[in-house]
């Protein structure tokens, strides 16, 4: 039997010196002990970079476990090889290693033990390592849906509350506006309608904050859906002038300019409504950092054929001009020029990413050229189809014209909320109508049987039943040949109020706050296309 | 009826598994190597997975000739014989057999001692 020589001593080890470079160019670890007190005398790199330890005076006994320490000492006493198998994470993996230990004599009374490892890349290993892998993927896999699950809850719940948010915001707000559109009605002194202005203006703003947020979160959710009408831009950039105009204070020192190409322009298929939100956005913008010099919007026609026409807008200013770098950042949501533009202009800082996205929608961008203290250009332009009917439109609008007293109409208002009904009837009192009232559905379908009701204003959401299920139970007791107006007034700005009203039978709906003229017209609309 | 030790830790899988790791031991011991130098170790193996699986309770697959008649020629040594004996034992604890079930398989071995010894 082999018998392990005792004169080994440590000091014997010196002619190892040299190894480590010619070990560190092999592939495999290697570990070379003194094969009695299975000390470390050398380590390759391979194995440092495996089991990475401060190496000083340690033996074996620090890096495997006793089981295998144990054969370890047995194998050598029998003078054998000992292989065996370990798992180490390396890197980001976990690793099978084979090791093998075992003797190797330098001369008759030295010996080391000579530890090999290389890493086990038998197919079956890979085979299991691959097998191992493909489990933690569809692990991670269920993780990350489950994340996206809440993700997109916590998301559903925000988008609730600002649908809630705006609804509970608006219904005071259309209290506010709407005693203010009363309020003109009245013998007023100038410093009177001096302050009454001042409350509507606020009050306009304040509605227009909600609009952006409320927009905002749709975009986000992708729920905004353009609806294409025939459209007269010619008529729809006098409109974003008009609008925008109001809202200046002083126009000494400060010009609002159109600007036409053409002298008519083809009538165009667009979602109008959103068209006009960019522009008025833009302009606004504009007027908000021009303090002198000129604000102008021009529509310029770049081509048209049969069937498409490629249209341009730009908003050119003369104002504070905005710096190269920060351009970029324009679009970007909650983000203005700088911090104190909020202080200095107010403001969300969602309009130009709200313009943004909307023009995105239309397949185009909006494209910024600006120098400070000359001004700024936004611009995009549009290819849009023509619309083929260029003069029926107007044979619409020309009749719409035709009705404008409702003397001998009645209106059934219905609302839970006494200001809104007050509200409602405010806006009414010059038509000369017969206004008849309800404070929910129940009393709505009575007021139905009783008299007969031309137009129904119905509020959504009511105690005792609601809008959606009166306007069904109306529909029902409506004769064949009978169809009453029913359109909904709501706080709800959501899709789906939207969408509820029209299952429920209703003809079109109204969002309060509301201009009392905006009513007058739609009912007039309304009444003139029946 | 309890299970037998053979379908107690997994069957043929098992202990060809043994049989293979334990004869890698055997060909890395220098003192036992020696012995397999013309042997088909596939063969071999083969034979000795059958052998145990039978001894262990499980089908009776041994198809080997006698064992003193096998073993014979090779003039097997008693410190021979304990020390692949130590290497069966180490085998069956690396595969996970349990202590007490390692020594009724070693001392089943051990009673065929007389049968594979042949020299002093």
């Amino acid at each position: 039997m082999y018998q392990v020589n005792n004169s080994i001593k440590l000091e014997n080890h010196s002619k190892l010196t040299h190894l480590p470079e010619l070990l560190n160019d092999l592939d495999q670890a290697l570990l070379i002990c003194h094969c009695e007190t299975l000390k470390i005398i050398e380590q390759n790199k391979v194995f440092s970079n495996w089991y990475p330890i401060e190496l000083e005076h340690t033996s074996l006994d620090d890096i495997f476990d006793n089981d295998i320490v144990r054969r370890i000492k047995n194998a050598i006493s029998k003078k054998r090889k000992y292989r065996f198998k370990v798992e180490q994470v390396i890197g980001p993996r976990l690793e099978y290693i084979d090791f093998n230990s075992k003797l190797i004599s330098i001369n008759e009374n030295q010996s080391f033990l000579l530890i090999q490892g290389s890493i086990n890349s038998t197919e079956a290993q890979l085979t299991k390592i691959i097998h191992d892998h493909s489990i933690i993927a569809e692990k991670n896999k269920t993780l990350i849906e489950q994340a996206i699950d809440k993700v997109n809850a916590a998301n559903k719940v925000k988008s609730m509350f600002l649908a809630s948010m705006s609804h509970e915001l608006r219904t005071p707000l259309n209290g506010i506006l709407g005693m203010v559109q009363q309020f003109y009605k009245t013998l007023l002194t100038p410093q009177q309608t001096d302050l009454i202005k001042t409350i509507e203006s606020s009050g306009d703003q304040l509605l227009a904050i909600i609009n952006q947020v409320l927009d905002f979160s749709k975009i986000e959710e992708n729920k905004i859906e353009l609806h294409n009408i025939s459209t007269d831009l010619k008529k729809l950039v006098v409109d974003v002038i008009s609008i925008c105009s109001r809202s200046v204070e002083s126009i000494d020192k400060l010009e609002i300019k159109t600007f036409f190409t053409e002298q008519d322009y083809p009538k165009v298929l667009v979602d109008d409504t959103r068209l006009k939100q960019v522009l008025i956005n833009l302009v606004s913008n504009a007027l908000k950092f021009t303090k002198q010099g000129s604000v102008e919007l021009k529509l310029s026609l770049l081509s048209a054929c049969n069937n498409n026409c490629q249209l341009e807008f730009s908003v050119t200013d003369t104002g504070i001009g905005i710096e190269q770098e920060k351009i970029a950042e324009l679009f970007k949501p909650f983000t203005q020029y700088d911090s104190s533009t909020t202080k200095n202009y107010g403001g969300t800082g969602l309009g130009l990413s709200i313009s943004h996205q909307l023009i995105k929608l239309m397949n185009s961008s909006i494209d910024v050229t600006s120098t400070v203290n000359h001004g700024s250009k936004f611009s995009f332009k549009l290819t849009l189809p023509i619309s083929e009917q260029q003069k029926a439109t107007e044979l619409i609008q020309h009749s719409v014209l035709e009705i404008s007293s409702l003397e001998d109409k009645t209106i059934l208002i219905v609302d839970d909320n006494r200001i809104n009904r007050k509200i409602v009837s405010f806006a009414l009192d010059c038509s000369k109508a017969n206004i008849l009232i309800a404070e929910n559905g129940l009393e709505a379908i009575e007021q139905f049987e009783k008299n007969h009701v031309d137009i129904i204003l119905m509020d959504c959401l009511m105690p005792i039943m609601d809008g959606y299920d009166a306007t069904k139970k109306i529909r029902e007791l409506e004769s064949s040949e009978r169809h009453t107006l029913i359109f909904a007034l709501t706080a709800s700005a959501s899709n789906e109020v939207g969408e509820l009203c029209i299952a429920a039978g209703m003809d079109d709906i109204m969002l309060k706050p509301f201009k009392f003229e905006t009513l007058l017209k739609k009912i007039n609309q309304g009444l003139a296309s029946k | 009826m309890s299970t037998t030790l053979y379908d107690k830790y997994g069957g043929f899988e098992t202990f060809s598994a043994v049989v293979r790791n334990f004869y890698q031991k055997i060909l890395d011991s220098e003192e036992l190597a020696p012995y397999f130098d013309n042997v088909n170790m596939e063969k071999l193996m083969s034979h000795q997975t059958n052998f145990i699986s039978t001894a262990l309770g499980g089908p009776d697959n041994y198809t080997g000739i006698d064992l003193k008649k096998a073993h014979a020629p090779y003039k097997i040594t008693v410190p021979h014989f304990q020390e692949v004996a130590e290497l069966l034992d180490e085998s069956l604890d690396e595969a996970g057999v349990e202590q007490e079930d390692i020594k009724s398989i070693i001392s089943l071995i051990a009673s065929l001692m007389d049968q594979i010894v042949s020299s002093e």
